[in-house]
């Protein structure tokens, strides 16, 4: 929260809150980080509409103006297609605080504006976080020479996200990618085919992030077979698809660095598909479950703890199936989300020593109290006779229901405030 | 239960997990909020009462929200009973690089529970921020921050009250410095 202790530290933006109630608008009895934080609510997804609502709450009154000029982070997206005066003073109230820049094609219609923005894109570039470029190849050819062979070195996110009217690819062979790459992080791109993949290699062997759009199934299982072994630092892949993807290509993709898959559709087979996430260190082969109700999803996030194949399910319920060995490590990685676990399967493999048995047991016993919306839990084995299943664990056994294939026995037989446990 | 008392010396009993909506006083129940429990403690000995460390978490010892009144907290918990069982946000889901991306929509229950008169959206955003109910304090900010947006500077004024404190002449700076937003 903005503060922990109001007594302290809720300074409204006008008066003490012992004269609270002296005639001062309830609105300015907030703290002025709640005030804050509510203009940042405000503000308009298009730059040109946020300046003139920033522009408009400072004229409110002295108190709102003190809030919003002294807020740099309400000033750092740069967008040359207002008038020079107001870029300048956006620069201006934005402190030292790194800058999104906005390149829009009809800024480079302009001289002014385009001689306003290739000086402040030099003078500017060393707290230059962003480039979103919303332009054609012939406007971003204006700029290659006298800007964009300059260093940016806090460049990390570049996005060419613009619809491209013209043909012409962005960036062609002739044009090599001048930029200077070297701590970017993401990189996005409106149309896979607008980038010559020679260019798209060296981006893509640098950052972490990779969101991608491709007009055609072809464009991407050809970006995949191409690129795929230029991967090395990638760990989110973002990919949206223009027009009808057949999904059960992604089946056999390995992709052995990929921590995070998001795939964004409109016209996959699989109709609702807007997020997967999956979460994997050391490779996986990802497949969807046959039963998978596509239709419903929204979010899936899976994490791989050494397992050979998972099925997943729905969004904010999906079923998480963990099929170890004792080989292996079964240890859970950190970084997954519990959250969205309702119910949990987990199948090991074991040996005569049932050392596959305690792992599940181990595992389980990890996992639970990571994932607090697990109300049913199962473990489909037929465990040997003779070994003496204990599992402990500190949720209540009030709400968790337990399957046990051969385990139907199984009871509570001890709980302390901290643990309770399970055996036979 | 957990009882919880407010300014206005009214006191609510309420499911554990329904007050656990509250950061503050999940964290005051499970002890990991030392100046919370100073403050408690500081609070109900000027009443009179006592309140030990290790009776926080129990059922018949109030907490004491000194910062909120008793119709405030009723609708705070209205809103946590209705979300109960929610999963709660993680603290670092709020990206500051994210600003622009925020959403301002709310959901049609939400909506519904924060239709109130002013005074009252105040004071559950200073209770929602005060008790650390992060989703209550998103609700009650984007219902002010929906209020705000398109408006001219005299709309807003208009809207909540607020007194045109420029000077003429600082008036007639900011005018000009704004002409651009005017033309558009």
């Amino acid at each position: 929260m903005f503060s922990q202790f109001p007594e302290t530290t809720h300074a409204p933006i006008l008066v003490p809150q012992s004269h609270q109630q002296s005639g001062v608008p309830p609105i300015n009895r907030l703290p002025s980080e709640i005030i804050e934080y509510i203009f940042s609510l405000s503000a308009d997804e298009d730059t040109l509409s946020q300046y003139r609502n920033q522009l408009y709450l400072s004229w409110v009154c002295q108190a709102w103006r003190r809030v919003i000029i002294n807020n740099a982070l309400l000033w750092t997206t740069i967008d040359f297609r207002g008038n020079p005066e107001l870029v300048g003073t956006v620069i201006q109230r934005s402190g030292n605080a790194e800058l999104l820049v906005e390149l829009w094609d009809e800024t480079f219609d302009y001289p002014e504006k385009l001689a306003l923005l290739s000086s402040t894109l030099i003078s500017e570039a060393y707290r230059i976080e962003t480039i979103q470029a919303i332009l054609s190849s012939s406007s971003l050819q204006l700029i290659v020479d006298d800007v964009l062979r300059h260093s940016f070195p806090s460049l990390r996110h570049l996005a060419f996200c613009g619809i491209l009217h013209d043909q012409i690819p962005l960036i062609d062979s002739q044009m090599p990618f001048t930029l200077d790459i070297s701590n970017l992080e993401t990189f996005e791109i409106y149309d896979s085919s607008q980038v010559p993949w020679d260019c798209l290699r060296s981006v893509i062997s640098k950052v972490w992030k990779l969101d991608i759009r491709f007009e055609w199934q072809e464009t991407f299982l050809d970006f995949f077979a191409d690129i795929q072994s230029s991967f090395n630092q990638l760990k989110v892949l973002v990919m949206r698809f223009e027009s009808t993807c057949d999904i059960p290509q992604l089946y056999t993709i390995t992709l052995p660095n990929i921590t995070t898959l998001v795939i964004e559709a409109g016209c996959l087979r699989i109709p609702n598909v807007r997020r997967l996430a999956i979460y994997d260190e050391m490779g996986f082969n990802f497949s969807f479950h046959p039963d998978f109700d596509y239709n419903s999803i929204e979010y899936v996030s899976v994490t791989n703890c050494w397992s050979t194949s998972f099925t997943f399910c729905w969004s904010t319920s999906f079923t998480f199936h963990i099929v170890g060995s004792t080989e292996k490590d079964m240890t859970p990685t950190d970084n997954w989300e519990r959250e969205e676990v309702k119910q949990f399967n987990l199948k090991a493999h074991f040996n005569q020593e049932s050392a596959g048995f305690h792992d599940s047991l181990r595992v389980l016993n990890d996992l639970l109290p990571r994932m607090p919306r697990v109300r049913e839990i199962s473990l489909p084995h037929r465990f040997p006779e003779h070994l003496p299943p204990v599992m402990e664990t500190s949720r209540s056994p009030s709400n968790l229901i337990t399957h046990y294939e051969s385990l139907a026995s199984l009871s509570l037989i001890r709980s302390t405030p901290d643990a309770y446990v399970f055996g036979r | 239960m957990v009882i919880l008392a407010t300014s206005d010396n009214e006191q609510f009993n309420v499911d554990k997990e329904v007050a656990e909506r509250s950061v503050l006083i999940k964290n005051m129940l499970e002890g990991e909020n030392p100046i919370a429990l100073a403050v408690a403690f500081v609070y109900m000995k000027l009443n009179g009462s006592f309140i030990r460390h290790e009776d926080v978490g129990e059922s018949d010892q109030s907490i004491p929200l000194p910062n909120i009144t008793s119709p405030v907290l009723k609708k705070v918990l209205e809103y946590c009973e209705h979300h109960r069982g929610e999963p709660l946000p993680s603290g670092d889901t709020d990206n500051a690089d994210d600003v622009r991306k925020r959403t301002t929509d709310i959901s049609e229950w939400d909506q519904k529970f924060i239709t109130v008169d002013q005074e009252m959206l105040f004071e559950i955003i200073l209770a929602a921020n005060y008790l650390d109910i992060k989703p209550l304090l998103d609700v009650g900010c984007k219902t002010v921050a929906n209020m705000i947006k398109g408006k001219t500077p005299e709309e807003i004024r208009k809207l909540f009250n607020i007194v045109n404190d420029f000077t003429p002449e600082e008036e007639a700076q900011i005018k000009k410095e704004n002409e651009w937003a005017e033309d558009r």
